[in-house]
Parts: structure tokens; C-alpha cells; sequence
């Protein structure tokens, strides 16, 4: 070949090789600088934190986590999804916002393609719960005491179309029972009454309701999720008790849509160190949350189902906003 | 007009779409209230109580402890307040997307200018110190996560460097 | 089990040097973030959490408690100085601090305000000490039909806030209870006044609404005046309060403690109500009502006091039982869960070191407290000092950067800015904001504690009157109507004037 065509061909390559080489070491500084991490539920920042920290320290950037509460998570999802999707953005994504929200409230996103996950790691289990000195000892005590006395039994759970309303809905469904529900706006209250003894059952989220079956105050009468509950397990599923349902929130973080690959590899493997993390997973199980992977595919076509589900149970209690004046 | 005839008008004219719209929203009985029960009646009260204030201050003659709404706004600039309202309206439009200090910066200039001017260069100082300074502690310090533009990463990386 | 060796073992643990020094870094940064308007102790303490972890128990919760009550301290201080409550609980204290600030009078309402604090708070720890086992029993009985009666009594109250036309305070109440309703209906799931607007699913927010009508208006209405006169007198009339003060308020800070320890018990009971409450209390039994709204210092001394003991009274929930009476508590218990203490009733028993720690280290906090808070009351009056026109920019800076830091949302910055223009005008046609805000918390408390109730009770309205707390609660509602149509039953003039 000519000097000169060697020359041209060899500086080309020069050329493309440095491109590669500076795009790939562009990427390899993700991340260059804070990264925001979405809390959707007031006061919930502590129960992100254990992961966030291990983050922190795997990528060497501060995790910054902002809270935007409301609407039953829907507001920071809406968020979530209109951020830049270059992998500085990220929130906790739970079932709520993306398969009952949609169908109640008016919200900016959309609940199937909006989101990138980067790891399902966990659930929020339900379950009924009655004071130990409830006559109640089953959850079959329950139902027959119910079904021959419809009206009587009042429950009470946090918002109307929610997991801890759902668990209620089913089983009454399932049974034919007639039940009231005392819809408190905030977990406390839900709680208090049903401690205070103003009604015969909570439905509540497990995690909740925990440290009072541990210290004797409620029995748990049921799980209302797809496996028994952790600390709890001689306690019956619904499932176990024949009934065909399950309720169970699952929980993910994710990104809006569009993050380039190479960052979303980085996020998923440090997430994924950070689920399996001994500290990690031991402060999880202080706080009761429950560990349950998911890739992000399994999460997606869980998301995808459950919305559907929902939508299905959410008409059919009349509550779904297109049945709203 | 009396000030209390002014404003009584305009609350009857707020009190019914309120009522209207509370009673599309569905009353229910009183055994079991529907979402519009109490926000009907209170938009029904609101147009009730309107009335009676304006007929007392007809036949009382008292409307107010002004006399009659020019004199609200008598040896009063109200244009400042005005300004001021409209400059904030702008900034609570731009500094989400421009960031806290850029648009801060600018909102400090103005309010010390436009309001009771003072002089060019203390606003000016004055303006950018205390939004630095307000940065610093609020965002950086509390994690009151202001909004980032590129000043503030500008900023951050400049306290990496230093620190 | 005897108290003077639990009491004693707890001065062991916080009287140990560690825990002093994390106890007064807990009530320094709780003061730092009650002064600024907007930030609130939950974010702080979320974020210190994780540095919590690799401390003993004892000392981590003494510090986030620390945070949590010195907050209480701080947040009267923009209250007095610009009109700018510092939290909700702090709206009343604008009322009548603001008014003796512009009368050269901050010292003093400061002064009465961390005095009244104090002692508050160290009646209400002895409450807490003593009673709880108790009261957190009494907690327990509050059902839907006891809220429903104590927010009854609370509307009654809400007359007493008005300090003029009756009628016009009325049309306040019902603006309140209107925009409170704005949102989803829990009950029924339905949109109210929402016009599709995400951000307004949950409800207007409260502090963007108190901090536009009270801090931005009254920004606005000085801003209107002319340039010669100053807002604030320069004479400045004493730091502290003076004698007479003192004599004034000692009843006040009396009432106002207990009565914030009693409705600080109750879950969801709280600061906020209690500071009302105590306000609408000394007015009605005050010699001079009509002096309320124009500096009266039994209107700082009582909220004040309230308020601080609401938080000593939001513990027992959590010790006693486990169970949270506010965002800040549930924060508690879960750093407590990760701390490996379970709460509930057997806490008290299983960590003695936790609890007994927590509650004397409390008394000496509030001691801290009260020493870091006077000083710092020379500096705050000079900021009185500096020329407005230099001053309200920055109050609008802290207005602007307190309400965007509780949510992180833009549009609760246009909620304060909205609020602000209302609030101007407002004031201009004479209309009060106090009897509104109440309304505005109220009524959604008691719609949804009505339809709780309606259908626990299965639609009959006896429930009210056949359970008795409810009943008390009732009935003391209606002689708090009655009582000024009967002049002859109270001891003295109706205070205020009928339409």
C-alpha cells in the first residue's frame, strides 16, 4: 500500500479507537455526581436507607434521598417518570402506584412503560388481625361468626382500593360474607381503633402489625400473601385455607425509561450486591421488611398483571375514577 | 362601595359553584353522607352569611372600618405589592428548571430594586451571598434538595475539589 | 416496680458524659431546624439515622428525641418576629407575638415562649413519668365517636379565635372546611375539587397555606406602606419579660400544659390542635379578651406552652404501647426496630436503659434547651433592627426555600404565593385567617371520624351519645355554645358581641 493511504487508514483507526475509548471511559465515570433516590411515602426514608448507604459506598457518589409523598405514591412516580433518564434518577417503585393508582387517580405517567426496573427485592404482606382477646381464634371463626351475622363485623383498613381493603374484598367475595369497612386516611389511626377495641379487625400491612403480635397484643389470623409470613409461620395463608387469592405488594426500585444500558447494568449489579448484602438484609429483617427477588423482566409482568387484576376488582367495587362524578 | 359589600358579592358568587358542584358530587342521607354532604352545605351557608353581611352593612351603614374601597388602598403603594406578587410568580415558575441559584440570585436583584431600591452593588452583593449562603446550609447542609441546574453542579464540583 | 430506682437508673444513663453530648447535639440541631420555617425534624432525622447505627440504643434515640422537641422550641421564633410560622403548631403564636414584636415587645414574647416551653415541658415529662401506663389506657378508648366529639368541641372553640364580625369569622370557619375537603375523599374515593390537578389528590397542603397567608401576607401589606415609617418600632421596650408579664402568665403556662399533654396523648391529637385549643381557652376566660390579637402575652405564653407539652404527651403512645401518634414517632419506631427493641408494652420492662434514659435525659434536654434559647434572643431582636427593605427579600427567601424543602414540590410554592394574595386581601376587607386554618385541620377530622362512626354504629347517630366520653365531649360542646346566650350562667359580660 501507498505511504499515504497507510497513513489515512491507520489515523482513521486512530481516530475511531480514541472515540471508543473516550466514550467508554465517559461511561466508566458514572457516576460523576449525586444521585437522587425517590421515597414515595412520608416517613419511609428510613426503610430505604440500608440499601442507599451500600450504594453509596459501591458506586462512591452520595445517594441522596428525596421525598415526595402523595396520592398514594402516585406523585413521585409521576416524577420518577418525567426525570432525565440518564441514571441519576431513581426511586422505589411500588405496586400501588403502577397497578391501582392509574385507576383511581389522574396521574401524568404511564403505570406499564413509563419505568425501567432495576431489581424487585421485595413485598408488603397483609394480613387480618384481631386483639388476643378477641374471640376469634381462626380465621374460620371469623368468616362463620360474619357469615351468620352480616353487617356486624367491621374492619378497618388505610384508604379505600388498597392492598389492606382488597385482602377483605376477596375473602368476602369468596364467602359470600357482608362486611363493613372504617376507612382511616393513615396507618395509626387504622391501628388504634382496632387496639381500642372501636372494631373487631385491622387489615394491615404484616410489617405494621409485627411488633404487637410479638409482644401478645393482636393475633394474626391469616396471610393474605402467596407464602406465610416470615416471622409468623404457623400462621395459615388464604391459599392454605383454600381460597383463591393472594394480596401482596412487591417493591422495586427503578429508573424512568431510557437510561442508557451501560449505566443500567452498573445500577442492576450494585443493587443487586446491595439485596444480598448480610448488613443490608439483616436491618431489612429488623424492620420486617420482607425480601422476595424479582428480576426486573419477573417485576414487569408482575406489574403487568397485577394492573389488570386490579382494574378488574377496582370497577367492580364502583370505585374506579371513570365511575366518578 | 363599602369594603363589605364588595366582599360579600364575592363570596355569594364563590359559595354557589361550591354548593353546585358538592351536590353533583352526590349528598347521600344523613345516615351515611356522601362525599358532597358537608361542602354543599357549607357553600349554602357561605351565600346565607354573605347576604347577611351585606344587609347589615346597608342598614347599618358600617361596612368595614374603611368607608369604601378606594380608601384600602389610600397612601398605599399598591403597586409594589403587586410587583412583588408577579416577581414571585415568575420565580416559582423558572427555578425548577434554571436551579435555585441562577433564579434566586435574580429574585433578590429585583426585590431589592424594584420595591425600595437600594443601591446597584449592595443589591447585587447582597443577592448572590445570600443565595450562596442559603444554598450552602439548606441544600448542602440540611438536604432540603433545591433544585439542581448546572450552577449548583458547578458548585458541588468545586466543593469536591476544595474539600 | 418502684420508680425512685427506675428514676435513678435513669439519671445513670443520661447523666453519662456520651449521652450528654449526644443529647445536646440532638437539641441544638432540633432548635437550628425549629427556627427555619418549613424544615422539620423528620428529614433531619431520617438523614442522621444511618449514623445511629453503630451507637448504643440509649444515645441514639436521646439524640433523635433531642431533635424532635428542641424543633418544638424554635419554631415560635419567626412566628414573633416576621409573622412566619415556623410549623403548624406555631400559627397561633403569630396571632399575638407578632403584634408585641411590632410593639418593640419580641423580647419578652420570646422570653415567654421558651419560659412557657420550658416549664411545659418538664410538666409534661412528669406526666409522662408518672401517668403513663394510664393515659396511654385512656388513649386507647378514643374511638371514631370520641374524635368526633373532641373535634366538635374544637369547631365551638373555633368561634373564640374571631376577634371581630362574627359573621365574617363564621364565613372563614366554612371557607375552611371547604378547602379541607379538597381532594380524594378517603371514605368514598371520590375527586373533590381536584380540576385533575395531581398535587391536589392529597389536599392543600398546610404549611404553604399558613406560610402565604400569614409570612407572604403580611410581606405583601408592609410592603404597600410608605417608606418613611418602619415596620418595626426601634425603642426597644426590654429583653425579658417583665413582672407584670410574668404575673400575666403564669395561668396560661399552667393551662396550656396540661391541656397539650392530654391532647398530645391522643394519636393524631397533637400540637397543632392543643395550641388552638389553648388559645381559644385564655381568651374565653381572660379578664381583657379584646386585648387577644393585639399582643395579649397570655396569647404566646398558653399555645406555647401547649404545644411543648403536646410533644412529652406524644411519647407515651410509643413507649407504652408501641404505637405512633405522629410522623415524627413512627420515624422513633423505626429506629427503634432496627435498634432491635421491639416496642410494646413489654419495652418498658425489656429496656429500662431505653426508656428511663429517654424520659430523664428529656428534663435535661429541656434544660439545655431553655439555656441555648435565651441568648440567642438578643440576636433574633436585632434582626428586627435591620432596614426592611433589605429584611423581606430574605423572609421571602425562607418562606420560598422552607416551603419547597417539606415536599420538594413546585406547586406547593405556588399554593404559598396563592395564600399570599389572599391572605393581603384578606386583611385588606377584614377577614381573620385563625378561624379558617382551624377549620381547614378540623373538618376533615371530623367528617371522617362522622362517617367512621356512622358506620361502626351501622347509621345510628346514638353511638355519640351512649358512649360516655363521647357524650362529656358533646355536652361541653353544647354549653360552650350556650354559655354566651346566658349571661346570668357565666360570671361576667359575654366577651364577644352578638350579630
Amino acid at each position: 500500500m501507498e505511504r499515504s493511504k497507510r497513513n489515512i487508514i491507520f489515523s482513521c483507526l486512530l481516530a475511531v479507537a480514541i472515540l471508543f475509548g473516550f466514550s467508554a471511559i465517559t461511561r466508566a465515570a458514572y457516576p460523576e455526581r449525586p444521585i437522587t433516590m425517590i421515597c414515595p411515602y412520608a416517613g419511609g426514608e428510613y426503610a430505604l436507607r440500608p440499601v442507599a448507604n451500600y450504594v453509596e459506598k459501591a458506586l462512591g457518589q452520595p445517594v441522596i434521598i428525596v421525598t415526595k409523598a402523595g396520592a398514594s405514591a402516585t406523585i413521585a412516580c409521576g416524577l420518577l417518570a418525567s426525570a432525565k433518564p440518564d441514571g441519576y434518577t431513581l426511586g422505589q417503585i411500588t405496586f400501588g402506584p403502577v397497578t391501582m393508582g392509574p385507576h383511581l387517580y389522574n396521574i401524568n405517567y404511564d403505570p406499564l412503560n413509563s419505568f425501567e426496573y432495576i431489581i424487585g427485592y421485595g413485598k408488603w404482606e397483609y394480613g387480618p388481625c384481631v386483639r388476643s382477646d378477641s374471640p376469634f381464634k381462626t380465621l374460620k371463626d371469623l368468616v362463620d361468626y360474619a357469615k351468620a351475622n352480616p353487617g356486624i363485623i367491621k374492619y378497618s383498613t388505610v384508604g379505600l382500593a388498597t392492598p389492606t381493603h382488597f385482602g377483605m374484598v376477596h375473602l368476602a367475595k369468596a364467602e359470600g360474607i357482608k362486611w363493613e369497612v372504617v376507612v382511616f386516611k393513615d396507618v395509626q389511626g387504622a391501628v388504634t381503633a382496632g387496639l381500642g377495641g372501636h372494631l373487631q379487625v385491622v387489615s394491615q400491612t404484616t410489617g405494621t402489625m409485627l411488633p404487637y403480635i410479638k409482644a401478645g397484643q393482636v393475633r394474626l389470623l391469616a396471610s393474605f400473601s402467596d407464602v406465610r409470613c416470615k416471622w409468623a409461620p404457623d400462621i395459615p395463608t388464604a391459599r392454605d385455607l383454600g381460597y383463591n387469592f393472594d394480596v401482596v405488594s412487591w417493591l422495586s426500585f427503578g429508573t424512568p425509561k431510557g437510561v442508557p444500558k451501560e449505566i443500567m447494568e452498573k445500577l442492576r449489579t450494585v443493587f443487586k450486591k446491595a439485596v444480598n448484602d448480610p448488613e443490608v438484609l439483616s436491618l431489612m429483617d429488623k424492620i420486617f421488611v420482607n425480601i422476595a427477588y424479582r428480576t426486573p423482566e419477573e417485576f414487569k409482568k408482575l406489574v403487568e398483571i397485577g394492573y389488570k387484576e386490579n382494574e378488574k376488582v377496582i370497577r367492580e367495587l364502583g370505585l374506579h375514577k371513570s365511575q366518578q362524578k | 362601595m363599602r369594603p363589605d359589600s364588595v366582599s360579600s358579592i364575592f363570596w355569594l358568587i364563590f359559595g354557589i359553584p361550591v354548593a353546585f358542584i358538592s351536590y353533583k358530587l352526590g349528598l347521600g342521607e344523613l345516615t351515611r353522607p356522601g362525599p358532597g354532604f358537608l361542602t354543599f352545605w357549607c357553600g349554602v351557608i357561605l351565600c346565607g352569611l354573605s347576604v347577611v353581611v351585606f344587609v347589615r352593612g346597608r342598614i347599618t351603614g358600617v361596612g368595614g372600618t374603611a368607608k369604601g374601597i378606594s380608601q384600602l388602598w389610600i397612601g398605599v403603594k399598591w403597586s409594589k405589592a403587586l410587583i412583588t406578587v408577579l416577581v414571585l410568580v415568575a420565580y416559582a415558575l423558572t427555578f425548577g428548571r434554571v436551579g435555585f441559584l441562577a433564579s434566586t440570585v435574580v429574585l433578590l436583584i429585583v426585590l431589592f430594586r424594584a420595591i425600595d431600591p437600594m443601591r446597584w452593588w449592595v443589591a447585587i452583593v447582597v443577592g448572590v451571598l445570600a443565595s450562596l449562603i442559603s444554598f450552602v446550609v439548606f441544600d448542602m447542609g440540611f438536604q432540603a434538595q433545591l433544585p439542581h441546574a448546572y450552577p449548583e453542579t458547578l458548585l458541588f464540583k468545586l466543593k469536591k475539589i476544595l474539600f | 416496680m418502684d420508680y425512685f430506682s427506675q428514676i435513678a437508673y435513669g439519671f445513670s444513663i443520661a447523666l453519662t458524659p456520651v449521652n450528654l453530648g449526644y443529647c445536646f447535639i440532638g437539641v441544638f440541631i432540633g432548635t437550628l431546624i425549629g427556627v427555619l420555617p418549613g424544615i422539620g425534624p423528620v428529614g433531619t432525622m431520617s438523614i442522621l439515622l444511618p449514623t445511629t447505627f453503630h451507637i448504643p440504643p440509649a444515645s441514639a434515640i436521646i439524640m433523635l428525641a433531642g431533635i424532635y422537641y428542641g424543633a418544638m422550641y424554635g419554631g415560635s421564633t419567626t412566628s414573633i418576629l416576621v409573622n412566619m410560622p415556623g410549623e403548624a403548631a406555631s400559627v397561633v403564636t403569630c396571632l399575638d407575638g407578632y403584634q408585641m414584636a411590632r410593639q418593640g415587645r419580641a423580647g419578652p414574647a420570646l422570653g415567654i415562649a421558651a419560659f412557657g416551653s420550658f416549664i411545659a415541658g418538664t410538666m409534661s415529662i412528669i406526666g409522662l413519668m408518672l401517668l403513663a401506663p394510664p393515659l396511654s389506657k385512656a388513649a386507647l378508648a378514643f374511638g371514631p365517636p370520641e374524635y368526633f366529639s373532641l373535634m366538635v368541641v374544637g369547631m365551638t372553640l373555633v368561634i373564640y379565635l374571631a376577634s371581630k364580625s362574627i359573621a365574617k369569622a363564621l364565613m372563614m370557619v366554612v371557607l375552611g372546611l371547604i378547602l379541607g375537603n379538597v381532594g380524594i375523599d378517603a371514605t368514598s374515593g371520590a375527586h373533590r375539587f381536584t380540576f385533575g390537578i395531581l398535587e391536589l389528590h392529597d389536599g392543600i397542603g398546610l404549611i404553604p397555606m399558613v406560610m402565604g397567608l400569614f409570612g407572604i401576607s403580611e410581606v405583601l401589606i408592609n410592603v404597600e406602606q410608605s417608606l418613611k415609617r418602619e415596620i418595626f418600632t426601634k425603642k426597644v421596650k426590654g429583653l425579658l419579660p417583665t413582672k407584670q408579664d410574668w404575673k400575666d402568665s403564669k395561668g396560661p403556662i399552667a393551662r396550656g400544659s396540661i391541656l397539650g399533654f392530654l391532647l398530645g396523648i391522643l394519636p393524631g391529637g397533637g400540637a397543632f390542635i392543643s395550641s388552638f385549643v389553648s388559645y381559644a381557652i385564655e381568651k374565653k376566660i381572660s379578664k381583657h379578651p379584646e386585648k387577644f390579637g393585639k399582643g395579649a402575652i397570655e396569647g404566646v405564653a398558653g399555645p406555647e406552652s401547649a404545644n411543648n407539652s403536646a410533644t412529652g404527651g406524644a411519647f407515651i403512645p410509643l413507649l407504652t404501647l408501641g404505637i405512633p401518634s405522629n410522623v415524627v414517632m413512627a420515624v422513633l419506631l423505626g429506629a427503634l426496630l432496627i435498634y432491635g427493641v421491639e416496642p410494646g408494652p413489654m419495652m418498658m420492662k425489656d429496656h429500662p436503659d431505653i426508656v428511663w434514659g429517654l424520659i430523664i435525659s428529656m428534663y435535661i434536654g429541656n434544660g439545655m434547651l431553655i439555656l441555648l434559647n435565651l441568648p440567642l434572643i438578643g440576636i433574633w431582636i436585632q434582626i428586627l433592627r435591620i432596614p426592611y427593605r433589605l429584611l423581606f427579600p430574605l423572609i421571602i427567601l425562607c418562606c420560598l426555600i422552607g416551603v419547597y424543602s417539606v415536599n420538594s414540590s413546585e406547586t406547593e410554592v405556588f399554593i404559598m404565593i396563592i395564600f399570599g394574595g389572599v391572605g393581603y386581601l384578606m386583611k385588606k376587607f377584614e377577614y381573620e385567617a385563625a378561624p379558617m386554618v382551624l377549620a381547614f385541620v378540623l373538618g376533615p377530622m371530623l367528617e371522617n371520624a362522622l362517617r367512621q362512626s356512622l358506620v361502626i354504629s351501622n347509621g345510628s347517630f346514638a353511638i355519640f351519645f351512649t358512649r360516655p366520653i363521647s357524650l362529656v365531649g358533646l355536652s361541653l360542646a353544647i354549653l360552650l355554645v350556650i354559655s354566651p346566650l346566658i349571661p346570668w350562667l357565666s360570671k361576667r359580660r359575654p366577651p364577644i358581641a352578638e350579630d
